[in-house]
């Protein structure tokens, strides 16, 4: 019955309906069958009221008889017949009808009996007087019959009432109980039948998006949540097939780099040693030019090796895993940035400005190898300046944060944006300021794993400004930070 | 034939033996070099098979410098028959490659390695190393094996 949730409901609508109905049917009976018997009740109340008034003109007729009074007697008692043969409010039975009439049929006797004696006698007849005391107590007593006939079937009508009465409370009592129980019904079965697997599914989707991605949900044997479940089952697997595609060619990326790593520095070493070997045991044997040469091949195998190094690391960075932590101190980590860059470099003086608490929910570790690129390059392009200055500062907006990173060094021609954070373009000269162009494009891609943005603005000869924007995201899984290690 | 201290190199890139020889002859170690160009042949020096079956079984290197990527028998699988035996099972073996792989690395430790030299591209930090190399393992290292013999 219950297989689906519009079956469920149209069953549940017409089960309320019928029991609806049936108390519509329960009150309508009771209002008409309380009609019948009041209607009948009403009818036996005027019936004796004219049995009343039949009985004192009856009682005058038989003192006085008179023709003209006798007429109208005739006729009120015709009327009586009439009703007790006609009248069905009164709901006699066919032997208290005939009993009655031939109550009236005695009355009537009586009186022509009356009537015709009135003519034979003179008035101080004795037996006169006696004759009109048998005629009143032989009309009493018929009339009488007929009144405690009807008297006896009006109790039974005002037992019925009563009886009625309390029927129908009881049907409308039941009839109240059966609808308030299918109600608690119903709803405890849409709980159990609809909510649980709902809940179970909700939880099964948790898993999933957790990392999962075997979860499967069951079949349901409800129609609605089947096909809400197969199209969950299909989701899930067409996504296990595209990370699993994904994992795939990853490896193959990894299996790439390896050749990478591994096969283009064995020809490097060669290429280094033998020259070396040539500069070492035949020296004598070239001329200065020749020497410079074989320098030359030296610097750019060490170049190579360095360019080699540098697309490992990028395509390493790609397969790392974010770790955010909420509220990361960045200030510590940009102090430890410029200590490093101090020691590789003991001639570095740079003014440094930080501006406002500098906390943002990324990843540290990843972080830092993006600041201490930018820090790098501000360093690097600032310091053949008379004040070298680098500030860094955050900003709040309505809906991000944003990390500003300016110099007042050489800049960049801001016609080259584009080509700023591509692996290997170089907007300066080598020989002007050293680099192999990998610096910003290992900065966005940290920066895209973070999901936010970066841009640069500058001028030729102006500084540079670096923005990062983070922008505000809600249940992105963030760790609390901790204090004691803010570079993770 | 008397036990010599001697290491044993095994490595296909021809280049790389050379360099190898060399920076080895400019730390007078030249003469305690020997060479082999592929995995299988490694395991049939250090077993005495094939083409090295007259060798003495007991004259084993003080270390072997094995690359991983090898023809015919991988670096990996020649350290695994060697840790097996039990002649050979305590033999110190440095990995030398080019890799720079954290995998390779890691595994090759959990394999079983002594040590994990990266080859380095510049040749005076190459002679630096197997300097250091020779040095460590010829002279100061106290193998278990040597006491045996």
């Amino acid at each position: 019955m219950f297989k689906s949730i519009q079956g469920s409901f149209i069953t549940a609508l017409v089960l309320i309906t019928l029991i609806i109905i049936l108390l519509g049917c329960g009150t309508w009976f009771y209002f008409y069958q309380g009609q019948r018997i009041g209607d009948s009740i009403e009818s036996h109340r005027r019936f004796n009221s004219k049995l009343a008034t039949l009985s004192s003109q009856v009682q005058q007729n038989v003192y006085f008889p008179n023709l003209q009074t006798k007429v109208q007697i005739d006729q009120a008692l015709h009327d009586i017949s009439d009703q007790l043969n006609n009248n069905k409010l009164l709901g006699l039975t066919a032997l208290e009808r005939e009993k009655s009439l031939h109550h009236l049929n005695q009355v009537e006797s009586v009186l022509n009996q009356r009537v015709n004696e009135k003519q034979e006698f003179s008035a101080h007849d004795k037996s006169r007087v006696e004759n009109q005391r048998q005629a009143f107590v032989k009309i009493e007593d018929e009339l009488g019959g007929v009144s405690a006939l009807l008297q006896e079937h009006l109790v039974l009508l005002e037992n019925e009432r009563a009886r009625l009465n309390t029927l129908t409370v009881r049907i409308i009592i039941g009839v109240l109980i059966v609808l308030i129980i299918t109600i608690i019904g119903l709803t405890l079965l849409t709980f159990r039948k609809f909510l649980n697997p709902l809940k179970r599914m909700q939880r099964l989707m948790k898993e999933f998006s957790e990392g999962n991605l075997s979860a499967r949900a069951e079949p349901f044997d409800i129609v609605e949540l089947a096909r809400f479940a197969d199209t969950f089952n299909q989701m899930a697997a067409n996504l296990s097939q595209t990370i699993h595609h994904l994992e795939l060619s990853n490896e193959n990326l990894e299996s790439f780099s390896y050749s990478v790593s591994h096969d283009l520095r064995g020809p490097l070493r060669a290429m280094d040693g033998f020259s070396r070997i040539l500069e070492e045991n035949y020296a004598e044997r070239l001329d200065s030019k020749g020497l410079g040469y074989l320098q030359k091949i030296q610097k750019s195998t060490e170049r190579m090796s360095e360019l080699i190094e540098d697309i490992l690391r990028l395509s390493k960075l790609g397969r790392e895993l974010l770790n955010p932590q909420k509220n990361t101190d960045l200030e510590p980590i940009i102090h430890e940035i410029m200590h490093e860059l101090k020691e590789k470099d003991p001639t570095l003086s740079i003014q440094l400005e930080i501006n406002g608490p500098l906390r943002f929910d990324c990843d540290p570790a990843l972080m830092k190898t993006a600041l201490s690129n930018l820090l790098g390059n501000a360093c690097k392009f600032s310091k053949n300046k008379p004040h070298p200055r680098v500030k860094i500062s955050a900003i709040t907006e309505k809906d991000a944060r944003l990390l500003k990173v300016q110099d007042n060094g050489e800049g960049f021609d801001s016609r080259f944006t584009d080509h700023l954070f591509l692996p290997f373009k170089r907007l300066h000269a080598q020989t002007e300021f050293p680099g192999n162009g990998i610096g910003l494009s290992i900065v966005k891609r940290i920066i895209d794993k973070h999901r936010a943005e970066i841009w640069g603005e500058s001028h030729p000869g102006e500084g540079a400004v670096f923005t990062i924007r983070f922008p505000h995201r809600q249940g992105v899984k963030i760790h609390e930070s901790n204090p004691s290690h803010p570079a993770g | 034939m008397s036990p010599t201290h001697h290491i044993l190199l095994v490595e296909d890139d021809l280049n790389d033996i050379e360099l190898t020889e060399e920076a080895f002859s400019k730390v007078n170690l030249l003469n305690e070099l020997k060479v082999v160009t592929d995995g299988q042949q490694a395991l049939d020096y250090l077993f005495c098979e094939g083409e090295f079956q007259n060798r003495d079984v007991d004259d084993l290197p003080s270390v072997v410098l094995l690359d991983l990527n090898l023809p015919k028998v991988d670096g990996f699988t020649v350290l695994e028959r060697i840790r097996k035996n039990e002649k050979t099972k305590v033999l110190p073996v440095v990995v030398m490659t080019s890799s720079s792989q954290d995998v390779d690395m890691m595994k090759s430790y959990q394999t079983g390695f002594n040590s994990y030299i990266q080859k380095p591209v510049n040749f005076s930090e190459f002679v630096n190393c197997v300097n250091q190399l020779g040095l460590y393992w010829l002279m100061l290292n106290r193998s278990p094996l040597k006491k045996m013999i």
